[in-house]
């Protein structure tokens, strides 16, 4: 139908539900979560199998539709999000096996999920403003829906209507700046909209839409006026979903702006440096201060994200290729290092049932295992050199002084080590002498939620000691960003 | 509610515009557009308001202001 990427997910997320329909119910977790990740292999198999085709040239698909041009165009930045999105995905599928094992309806939440990755997948290849949408809409729906799964607790279906609501006048949002672009250009198909803004001079129209594409996306990415449902979405949501949440749909909205911007907007150029560096620094200032003064560890998670997607924002504001690079590669690693804290967070929270962090302290005497994983989730946050997200931070300060914007790059500096703030209470809960009754009897984490969290424990300090791959993924993806040419 | 007008809004605006290019002849594309998102934000609907019985079994009220288990 669309390419072997996206169909394997569409017909195992179809097989899956009925599959667990027929199976005994003592047994509906394992099995359809091995057939779910079967869907992921298949997926990521082939992806990786086209990798070295369309790094020579992007493939379309389909290659010439007639008057409605909805297709799809599988090239490098999307392939890097889509690689982000299924990895995440099948590392979910695996933890959940055990995590959701006394969940009811366990066949559909696989469904959702594997649904999820597809709308992810969708977005980040969709070559047109209308298959974008309609992917997008299946991300959020599936994510709305992940998010209150577990409808008998109060506080998910609440974190879930506010999430709908917001998320819902943001879908409008979009799907009203798509409708002005096409009363511009009379085309939604992104390269020649490039094309035709190219010709013409931007009018009051082109930045109201470009305003309203940005709202719309920004309330995804967390923009800061827009992060509201960010804290509650992430700790309503059980583990693996606030990993695939925070790690690949955020990050995905944040490649969208980035892709709209640099894509079709080439005529606006003036004017970004500003505009971006003021939300990163309100994202940095927000995340960073407000994370501070909280005692949940998921929420201080989520503010932390937001604090990370200001320090991505500082990449796309300086406007370079190699800002543009470190932007992609900080979209990439912080996409593993949040879902590993995310997912070894739960593992703790599985065995203890509390994410307060007087609770949790002392808990690294008695799952020392989980506990390693966490704090190396924490330190790569903090940017400690071996790990990942030091290369990142460090490529995105370089580019600050190679386009001399130099404070922008020690505002990064100073709020990182703010940061750190919140981050060592974390490892200082792990670290701290056990005083909770409730500890004494806690074992380790059962070993399918182990296996997910040290293939991103390997992945985070692996790219951390040898970042060229994943960099040279990142600098040819925003060579090709930069140069819509290519693609017409 | 306000968000199927929200929705609607942007449906009317793409129908208002597909007549714009070309005089005497109507695009096509905006037609199938409108038609997949009114889908779409059936979708949309339907999940909100199945949240919203939800949301009313749990609270006992569809008052939004009173939702606030989760803060800080």
């Amino acid at each position: 139908m669309f390419t072997p990427i996206i169909d394997s997910l569409i017909i195992f997320s179809i097989l899956t539900p009925i599959i667990g329909s027929i199976i005994p119910k003592e047994k509906t977790s394992i099995i359809c979560g091995l057939s779910s990740l079967a869907g992921f292999i298949t997926s990521i198999g082939f992806l990786l199998s086209i990798l070295p085709e369309i790094h020579r040239s992007p493939i379309k698909i389909p290659v010439n539709a007639g008057l409605v041009h909805t297709s799809l165009i599988i090239d490098l930045p999307g392939s890097l999000i889509s690689l982000l999105g299924l990895g995440l995905g099948a590392a979910a599928v695996v933890y959940s096996m055990k995590f959701m094992e006394r969940d009811s309806g366990v066949h559909l939440y696989y469904s959702l999920i594997m649904a999820m990755t597809v709308g992810i997948i969708g977005v980040s290849y969709s070559e047109d403003l209308f298959t974008l949408f309609i992917f997008w809409e299946l991300m959020c729906i599936t994510s709305y829906v992940l998010v209150g799964f577990r409808k008998e607790e109060k506080e998910s279906v609440e974190a879930a209507i506010k999430y709908m609501l917001i998320g819902g006048v943001g879908s409008a949002t979009i799907l009203f700046g798509m409708s002005l672009i096409y009363g511009l250009t009379g085309t939604l198909n992104l390269p020649r909209i490039a094309l035709s803004l190219r010709a013409a001079s931007g009018g009051l129209w082109l930045y109201a839409s470009l305003g309203m594409l940005i709202t719309g996306f920004g309330i995804k990415a967390a923009i800061v006026p827009l992060h509201a449902w960010v804290p509650d979405a992430y700790t309503a949501a059980t583990s693996p979903i606030a990993a695939i949440i925070a790690g690949a749909s955020t990050e995905l909205a944040v490649f969208v702006i980035c892709k709209l911007l640099f894509f079709i907007f080439p005529a606006i150029k003036v004017g970004w440096m500003e505009f971006f560096s003021v939300f990163a620094i309100l994202n940095m200032i927000l995340g960073n201060i407000v994370g501070l003064l909280q005692n949940d560890v998921k929420r201080m998670l989520a503010y932390s994200s937001i604090a990370h997607i200001g320090y991505i924002f500082i990449g796309i504001a300086t406007g370079t290729k190699l800002g543009l690079t470190a932007a992609l590669l900080h979209i990439f690693n912080h996409g593993l290092m949040k879902a590993l804290a995310f997912l070894s967070i739960g593992a703790i929270i599985y065995r203890i049932g509390s994410r307060k962090l007087e609770d949790i302290a002392g808990v690294g005497r008695k799952m020392p295992i989980t506990s390693t994983a966490l704090a190396i989730a924490v330190l790569g946050l903090i940017g400690m050199p071996p790990l990942n997200g030091f290369i990142s931070k460090l490529i995105i300060f370089i580019s600050c002084l190679d386009s001399g914007i130099l404070w922008l790059g020690i505002l990064l500096i100073i709020f990182s080590a703010i940061s750190t703030g919140y981050y060592i209470r974390i490892l200082r809960a792990l670290i701290a002498a056990s005083q909770n009754k409730r500890l004494d009897n806690v074992k380790e984490a059962p070993i399918l939620m182990l296996i997910p969290i040290y293939c991103l424990v390997f992945l985070v300090v692996l790219l951390g000691i040898w970042p060229d791959p994943i960099l040279k993924f990142a600098e040819v993806s925003s060579s090709w960003l930069m140069e819509v040419g290519r693609y017409v | 509610m306000g968000i199927e007008i929200l929705i609607n809004a942007a449906h009317i605006n793409f129908i208002a515009l597909s007549a714009y290019w070309t005089p005497g002849f109507i695009d096509p594309l905006a037609r199938s557009i409108v038609i997949i998102s009114i889908g779409l934000a059936g979708c949309v609907g339907a999940i909100l308001l199945s949240f919203t019985v939800y949301a009313y079994r749990h609270y006992g009220t569809l008052d939004v202001r009173k939702m606030r288990e989760l803060k800080g």
